[in-house]
């Protein structure tokens, strides 16, 4: 199947180099088979397999018009005829003189291999029976866990990428994710109280997958969070848990400097290139290349070659993301961030590996040092990048008194800005986590609001 | 979109027949399996320029079995007879593997054997309308909202509808066939003075056709007008409150925060806070809150869902008192009651889970203005952006669009960045007073990593103490 996705990708490229009035063309192709299973209660619910295929094309007209299709159908005829009314579509499309071209093949690609495990493709569920009863165990560790639920999954994905320009890559990729959350019940001073835990990870190599990392911290903070205390509105120091800082640091960067959010001033770091944004001690780099990086690659998802990128240094920030459409309405070139799936014809903006450098601070010390403070685990709110401020419930955080991590917070909101929080960098750990493509460390901030129900 | 024949699909009586012989031959209690073509068109405007402008047709099936309690699901791109053996025989496997490992050796009820075939009614035929008609209409939302002030910044206009023909068959011979569209658009629109930048969304989507042009004309000028506004909103600062939710909001709250927990798979997992408490008292007897299958043209509008069940009302809260559950076949036969029309999945390559269709509270006797002049001082809070809650301890948050600060009854200062959160349960009880009229939004309801299209809705509805998060 996969040589047959290659040829059709080939094929259909051909066919839309016959139409007059097709400036350009590009096409991503491939086939992904994939595997899951789900946990409910603490037994097994669900197991699932798919094996699926997709096309995406986008062709671009005089004075950049656009039209663009996804098949899943893999007939050739029946592409064919998607692609003439594809035609049609870019014909009777709105101009857009933003549009100036497509990425060009590299005269050398970087001798990067992406993180590939062929042991993924040949895996089956049945296989992974050990897996699911580690899942089935949890519930026996604590008489007052009451349910047990999350996701196994993996996939192996191979695709051809083709532009009108040259571009023909083929890669393939590997993906195992595991997730958990443990609910806890108990009765503390004659109240019932509840507690979620909940933990994630991905890996691209099967041997990497380690469930009881995952379940215990998952058990973890579900037990932590049993015992709560009330806290009044005020400001405190905070130190950010590395979940809590791909929040407010990773994820929110990486959508603030997006060039396309820039440009449409979307993002509250337009006009900060190259000014301090940031304390001295903060670093962050985007590295495509970093070795057994989850999100390692050569190319990026238009063909663009990828490289290192030092995105803020010494609190400055260096440069935006960029796709070739972004690059060229700033004049200047792709950074190698454009991204996409099989089934999307948009390119979008995303960083690789994205690393917020270590600083020289021990979690201990950190929280030692903090008389009446807080430790924010999680928050499921989303950042305003337009306006650069957050607000959000606290879904999982604790209070420190002195130097000591003690009750979980209940019913308490955090808000802040961006540039404060940024600015008011405490300290920065010298441990670094990985969270998907994420590697970062703890970081204490000097002071940010919390608010609670009196 | 391409013409109406992409819609057609390959499953005639040789199908149903292998399916039976395959039922016998894998030895499988139960089997739902979807045949599904569906063309979808995406269209993307931003400040006049082409950004996007798609068609997207995928066409595939899939095959869900049981067996001793034990699940299997496994789907395809290519519908053919020899796919069909090759895709029942993963998922009979998969099924009898999982019942070693499944909690209880339960069984789907069995029903009475159907045979329907269902095609949604369009006022405006999408496959009737030109690629070009629908560009023009978006185009002049983009263009109102752009025009309306010279401060504002950006507009993304999206344009999205889909008609999907599916075809289930069960092992207990229902064999539904279905053909169902939709359409939505939605603005984003971003202001901007000085270093000052907001912004403000509408979206408005429906079932059916092209008539979404006659319910959303006036969307680009709505989001610019709220977007202006929102640059002369200040921080609300955090606290205790009484407010006031408007529909959008207070509707929000009811589908995402007690809606969730009335998912009886969710319940029956025990990550539901409301797992055993049914006809308990959640709040004044004023409140009644509905799940139902709704009319055709709301967004959630459900006349069959993915297991070939046919929509029903659910009571949820009768005069204070919880009453029911919403049900898939799954958990309406584990709790030995009949399914509610809620098993409901994204695509054919999604497994039926429980979702809600039309949630919202129904109406009592306040009108705004009585609601304003008894809340005295407080916060009006409108609508929202985005919200999550844990179903298991029923802790939620809610971004709001916008609110006002009320002082003496009336509205004295429009504020930003305000969030609704606290315990689903103390927020019922705290439920003082409802309006006498109902409104309803749409939107996509994620869950298990699949969207749903629903509406839910409520009045004006005063709570007592509640935390606003803010600056």
């Amino acid at each position: 199947m996969i040589e047959k996705i290659q040829e059709i990708v080939e094929k259909a490229g051909d066919y839309c180099s016959t139409f007059p009035g097709v400036k350009s063309w590009d096409i991503i192709g491939g086939a992904v088979q994939s595997s899951s299973i789900s946990i409910e209660k603490g037994f097994l619910k669900t197991t699932e397999t798919s094996a699926h295929q997709a096309i995406s094309i986008r062709i671009l007209g005089e004075q950049g018009k656009t039209g663009s299709v996804t098949i899943t159908k893999m007939s050739l005829p029946f592409i064919q005829t998607s692609i003439e009314n594809t035609v049609s579509l870019m014909k009777g499309s709105l101009p857009n003189h933003d549009f100036k071209g497509l990425a060009k093949p590299a005269e050398k690609y970087p001798n990067i291999q992406t993180p590939y495990d062929a042991v993924v493709k040949n895996l089956s569920i049945e296989d992974t029976s050990d897996i699911v009863d580690s899942f089935m165990n949890i519930k026996f560790k604590d008489e007052r866990i009451v349910s047990v639920s999350g996701n196994f999954s993996f996939s192996d994905i191979t695709y051809s990428l083709l532009n009108s320009n040259g571009v023909n890559l083929h890669d393939k990729e590997s993906s195992i994710s595991i997730s958990s959350e443990i609910t806890m019940e108990d009765v503390i001073k004659g109240n019932k109280e509840n507690s979620n835990g909940y933990e994630g990870q991905i890996y691209n190599y099967f041997s990497e997958v380690n469930p009881e990392e995952i379940f215990e911290s998952a058990y973890e903070k579900a037990r932590m969070g049993l015992k709560k205390s009330k806290i009044s509105t005020d400001s405190y120091p905070v130190i950010l848990s590395p979940q809590a800082v791909v929040l407010l640091f990773n994820r929110t960067i990486a959508a603030a400097i997006n060039a396309q959010n820039i440009y449409e001033k979307r993002s509250f770091m337009r006009n900060q290139l190259d000014k301090k944004i940031a304390s001295d001690q903060l670093e962050i780099r985007d590295d495509p290349w970093l070795k057994g990086g989850i999100a390692t690659s050569a190319w990026d998802m238009e063909g663009t070659p990828t490289k290192p990128l030092k995105i803020i240094e010494k609190g400055v920030l260096n440069s935006y993301l960029h796709n070739v459409y972004t690059g060229n309405l700033f004049e200047a070139a792709s950074t190698g961030h454009g991204s996409r799936g099989l089934h999307s014809t948009s390119v979008g903006i995303s960083p690789s590996n994205l690393q917020i450098m270590p600083g020289n601070e021990n979690l201990d010390a950190m929280v030692k040092g903090v008389k009446k403070g807080i430790l924010l685990e999680a928050s499921y709110d989303q950042p305003n990048i337009v306006t650069g401020e957050f607000s959000g419930l606290i879904a999982s955080g604790f209070l420190i008194e002195d130097g000591v991590v003690k009750n979980a917070l209940r019913e308490s909101t955090v808000g802040l800005n961006f540039f404060e929080i940024y600015k008011n960098i405490a300290g920065i750990g010298k441990e670094i986590y990985r969270r998907g493509s994420n590697y970062v460390p703890y970081i204490k901030i000097k002071d940010i609001k919390i608010s609670a129900k009196e | 979109m391409a013409s109406e024949s992409i819609l057609d699909l390959p499953v005639d009586d040789l199908f149903q027949k292998r399916l039976q012989k395959l039922q016998k031959k894998w030895n499988i209690d139960y089997f739902n399996t979807r045949f599904n073509v569906k063309s979808s068109t995406l269209i993307h405007i931003n400040k006049g320029k082409m950004k996007e402008n798609k068609s997207t047709n995928t066409y595939g099936f899939s095959v869900q079995t049981f067996v001793d309690g034990g699940y299997g699901f496994a789907s395809s791109n290519e519908i053919s007879l020899s796919e069909l053996d090759r895709i029942f025989e993963n998922s009979a496997k998969l099924a009898r593997w999982s019942s070693t490992k499944a909690e209880e050796k339960f069984r789907i009820n069995p029903l009475d054997p159907i045979k329907v075939s269902y095609v949604q009614p369009q006022k405006k035929n999408l496959f009737d309308v030109s690629n070009e008609d629908k560009i023009q209409f978006l185009l002049n939302q983009d263009k109102a909202a752009i025009g309306y002030d010279s401060r504002i910044s950006n507009s993304n206009s999206y344009y999205i509808d889909n008609v999907s023909h599916e075809i289930i068959h069960t092992s207990d011979d229902r064999v539904i066939d279905k053909t169902e569209s939709a359409s939505r658009v939605m603005i984003l629109i971003n202001s901007k003075e000085g270093t000052n930048l907001q912004e403000a969304r509408k979206s408005k989507g429906i079932t059916g056709g092209f008539e979404i042009v006659e319910h959303a004309n006036s969307l680009g000028l709505d989001a610019a007008k709220e977007s202006i506004e929102n640059l002369s909103a200040k921080s609300v600062k955090a606290g205790q409150y009484n407010i006031i939710a408007d529909p959008f909001l207070a509707g929000t709250f009811i589908h995402e925060a007690f809606g969730h927990a009335c998912e009886a798979d969710g319940v029956l997992s025990r990550e539901s806070v409301l797992s055993d408490k049914i006809g308990v008292q959640m709040g004044k007897d004023i409140i009644n809150v509905i799940d139902e299958p709704g009319s055709n043209g709301d967004y959630g509008f459900l006349k069959y869902d993915s297991e070939g069940i046919e929509a029903k009302k659910v009571q949820l809260i009768e005069n204070g008192i919880l009453k029911e559950f919403m049900h898939s076949r799954e958990t309406a036969s584990k709790m030995g009651l009949e399914p509610t029309g809620n098993g409901r999945a994204e695509s054919f390559t999604s497994i039926p889970i429980v979702r809600m269709r039309n949630t919202y509270i129904e109406p009592s006797d306040w009108t705004l203005e009585e609601l304003m002049e008894d809340l005295k001082n407080g916060i009006l809070c409108v609508s929202w952006n985005y919200g999550y809650t844990e179903p298991s301890i029923g802790q939620f948050m809610f971004k709001m669009a916008r609110a006002w600060e009320i002082r003496n009854g009336e509205k004295v200062q429009l504020l930003r960045d305000a969030a609704l959160a606290g315990m689903m349960l103390d927020i019922l009880n705290n439920i003082s007073a409802i309006g006498n009229t109902k409104y309803s939004d749409d939107g996509t309801c994620g869950k298990s990593y699949q969207g749903a299209p629903v509406s839910s809705g409520s009045p004006y509805v005063r709570i007592n103490d509640v935390v606003i998060g803010g600056q």
